[in-house]
């Protein structure tokens, strides 16, 4: 019996000649990584017929569809994904007001903006950045304007923060495998106020303790918790972030009126 | 560790190919929606409440973006229909603020990349600015024109060129500043630095090592512990601001011109280092400079009028 995973069938049903000649991405060279990955996330992007192909054949691919998600203030459809390669493709739509949230990732990847523009934030923590960091311990090195057609690679490793507060932002990110289970998040600005401060006088804990891994619908400058894969959230955390059909199809139009598919 | 792999057996398979086939016709979906529909779960409903909390309780009109800082880009800042030069002149910029001086000030940087006939007048008043001209210098990776100085203000003004020569070094800064491409363009790399290169306070045997060609004995293994976190490709229009901690390199392609605004100097010296050699060495200001080194980097009238011709053939002025 053909015992094969998941993410080969995904792979083998979908050719995309654009990925046949790509071997397994050394996402630790960083600057090799980048040179490859914004030459392919440029020429995807620019390849209208087959941007168009994956997305519309996302909800009949059982295993792409079970990763789209509706976050708490963006979508994401994820295209592609090639695991032996370390090259997974997803869109990542803005439909929420953000806050400026300080983080690194469980993976390394390079975003091209699509449309739309905001401040990206680009963070040192001299000490680490972990449970015990403080908020005032996470300083912005690095302010760059991100417009529409530009590229970036980002180490796993990086903290940086990327509140698209303009509504209809859209990135194409193409990632590399998790090299960590969970990656911090530390709110740098409020995410409604009062209902935090009411909370924390209601059960004022000692110190922060255990992360949440889940991220908080209302916190203070400071509050931390963790971002985790799929693999390990709930049942009914997965299900609550499931993409509708009618928010996909949504989606596959406005790409469509939006001229990038 | 691995990512997470679903095993599936031979009947899936059939399903997916199935499912597959009928999908990626490139079939347009039926329904079509009008509007943005918002996240609906109860959470997205909470945070959504919680928003409108914050608001009203902050006093803000429902008009006004909810985060401003971590928002959008900014409408440009209010002028009363003055030049950038009137604009300039009554400018100062609290460096100490970072987030606050680099809004102010890559504004500046993008208003004078778009307005040629500021830029030009000021590149044409260097010549008649002594003041301006002696700090104008020439190095190995890069020239620089200091077009308007009011450094007590936080601001000083430079047009950078590069040079026929591009390397892939490492460097931080004395000043934190705002750049913009004007043309051509280079690969941007940010480096994390794994400790603090300043954390021994003032370093006077520092100023020993000033060239490649002298480099500091005791930063053996320093290279290694630098990672870089950020890779990017600067193109005319790209605009950023750096702190002076930020450790970086602006590996440049031929003729590419950015505007520079810098602010007051924060530290007596900054780094620059060969990721090739391994070595490292140390850049201080003009003051603290041997006068060899003062004289070997000033630029001089007839570079400067090469630079300028230079500057109207790619377009810049």
């Amino acid at each position: 019996m053909t015992i094969e995973t998941a993410d080969r069938v995904h792979v083998n049903n979908t050719v995309v000649e654009l990925f046949e000649s790509v071997g397994p991405i050394d996402w630790d060279d960083l600057p090799a990584a980048a040179e490859l990955t914004q030459r392919l996330i440029r020429e995807f992007a620019a390849d209208k017929a087959l941007f168009r192909r994956l997305l519309l054949a996302v909800e009949h691919d059982p295993y792409l569809w079970a990763k789209c998600e509706e976050d708490l203030v963006e979508d994401k459809i994820v295209l592609w994904d090639d695991v032996d390669k370390g090259l997974r493709i997803r869109l990542r739509m803005s439909t929420d007001h953000q806050q400026q949230l300080a983080h690194n990732h469980r993976f390394s990847f390079t975003n091209l903006v699509l449309r739309g523009t905001y401040l990206h934030r680009n963070y040192v923590a001299r000490n680490g950045f972990d449970e015990n960091t403080l908020p005032d311990d996470v300083q912005p090195q690095m302010l760059h304007e991100d417009r529409a057609g530009e590229c970036f690679t980002i180490h796993h490793n990086a903290l940086h923060s990327t509140p698209f507060t303009e509504l209809g932002t859209i990135s194409l990110v193409l990632r590399g495998n998790p090299v960590k289970d969970r990656a911090p998040v530390m709110f740098k600005e409020a995410r409604g106020r009062d209902e935090a401060l009411r909370r924390l006088q209601d059960g004022p804990d000692a110190g922060r303790g255990e992360l949440s891994e889940i991220e908080p619908d209302t916190a203070e400058v400071g509050t931390m918790f963790w971002r985790v894969g799929e693999d390990r959230e709930s049942d009914e955390r997965r299900a609550e972030r499931r993409m509708t059909k009618e928010k996909y199809h949504y989606w596959c139009r406005r790409l469509e009126e939006l001229g990038i598919i | 560790m691995s990512p997470t792999r679903d095993v599936v057996g031979t009947s899936d398979l059939d399903i997916f190919a199935d499912t597959l086939a009928g999908g990626a016709g490139g079939r347009r979906p039926a329904d079509r929606p009008d509007r943005l529909p918002v996240a609906t779960s109860p959470l997205a409903l909470r945070i959504r409440r919680a928003y409108e909390e914050t608001r009203i309780a902050a006093g803000r009109g429902a008009r006004e973006p909810l985060a401003a800082r971590g928002g959008p880009l900014p409408e440009p800042l209010p002028y009363q229909g003055e030049t950038v030069i009137d604009y300039l002149d009554q400018l100062t910029v609290d460096w100490s603020d970072f987030e606050r001086a680099g809004e102010i000030t890559r504004d500046v940087v993008h208003r004078l990349a778009d307005d040629k006939e500021t830029l030009r007048a000021l590149v044409y008043g260097v010549e008649d600015k002594p003041e301006l001209l002696a700090m104008c210098e020439r190095h190995q990776l890069l020239d620089y024109i200091v077009l308007y100085d009011a450094l007590d203000r936080g601001v000083r003004l430079r047009l950078h060129i590069s040079t026929e020569d591009h390397f892939d070094r490492p460097h931080d800064h004395r000043f934190s500043f705002s750049s913009r491409i004007v043309t051509g363009g280079y690969t941007h790399t940010w480096y994390h630095m794994d400790g603090d290169l300043y954390a021994g306070g003032p370093d006077p045997q520092a100023r020993q090592y000033l060239s490649r060609h002298n480099p500091d004995p005791r930063a053996e293994g320093l290279l290694d512990r630098l990672t870089p976190h950020i890779v990017r490709r600067e193109e005319p229009g790209s605009c950023y601001t750096l702190h002076h901690s930020a450790i970086h390199t602006t590996f440049t392609t031929p003729d590419t011109v950015s505007l520079f605004l810098r602010g007051p100097v924060e530290k007596d010296r900054s780094v620059i280092m060969d990721k090739a050699e391994g070595t490292l060495w140390w850049r201080f200001g003009r003051e603290n400079e041997p006068e060899q080194r003062r004289e070997q980097k000033a630029m001089g009238l007839d570079a400067y009028r090469q630079i300028r011709e230079r500057l109207e053939k790619l377009g810049v002025i």
